[in-house]
């Protein structure tokens, strides 16, 4: 039985900034106005303080002050999330793990994993150990995130070594991989 | 829940732009032969001739 986590981790959502705010350094898939996007929840001062910081170390502090200010007042939907999503996955995860299995047609056997919240609306992964979901998501949107990186998750397992013996560059790789993630 | 390649027109169906063309790709392939196998083949060989599509991901 898959064992999905659902917890928050300071540094895991503030390293998400450092990658997304400060400097992007995602891959951004045609997506034109993701910067602008992954920016909608942050006011125009917190903003410019990070984009502005002189180095990396200026730019983790700003972070951290602006992430510790919300979670001091956002710690219960913390914890109001990991109970409707625990519950919620639980409901759907066996219809989840079948379907996989059948388009992927194999075994859903994935190490457990945690997926950490995180405040922005970009959700970045590390296989096999973890993902984020954004607290700023409502509960289906939320759900989605899972199912689109678990489906990576599935993907990477079974079929990572296959396209590299085929020798797929890193971004033809990542081009199927999201091209086949229809979550 | 959606099956894979159903459908593509809601948000989350979409996907991300750049992967438009090899999602196109891949539904029609899916439609025509349901085993993963054969889709992972076919879209390995579809990106090999569009680098044009992935090249700045």
């Amino acid at each position: 039985m898959f064992n999905l986590t659902f917890s928050y981790n300071l540094n895991k959502d503030l390293n998400n900034y450092l990658n997304t705010i400060y400097k992007f350094r995602y891959l951004k898939h045609g997506r034109k106005n993701i910067e602008k996007t992954v920016s909608k929840y942050l006011s125009k001062q917190e903003l410019t303080k990070i984009k502005t910081s002189k180095n990396q170390k200026a730019a983790t502090l700003e972070i951290k002050k602006i992430l510790l200010k919300w979670l001091a007042k956002n710690q219960d939907l913390i914890n109001l999330n990991q109970k409707s999503l625990t519950e919620s996955w639980n409901n759907r995860q066996d219809k989840f793990v079948t379907f996989s299995e059948e388009f992927f047609e194999k075994k859903f056997n994935l190490l457990p994993a945690t997926a950490y919240f995180t405040t922005l609306p970009i959700c970045p992964y590390y296989y096999p150990d973890w993902f984020m979901i954004s607290i700023k998501e409502g509960l289906e949107g939320q759900l989605h995130t899972i199912y689109h990186e678990l489906f990576h998750f599935m993907f990477i397992k079974h079929y990572g070594n296959y396209c590299n013996n085929k020798h797929l560059t890193q971004l033809e790789f990542e081009s199927i991989k999201e091209a086949l993630t229809v979550f | 829940m959606t099956p894979p390649f159903n459908k593509i027109n809601t948000l989350y169906e979409q996907g991300y732009p750049q992967e438009q063309e090899l999602r196109q790709f891949m539904l029609k392939t899916y439609q025509q032969n349901h085993k993963f196998i054969s889709l992972l083949n076919n879209s390995i060989k579809w990106v090999k001739n569009h680098q044009e599509f992935i090249s700045n991901i």
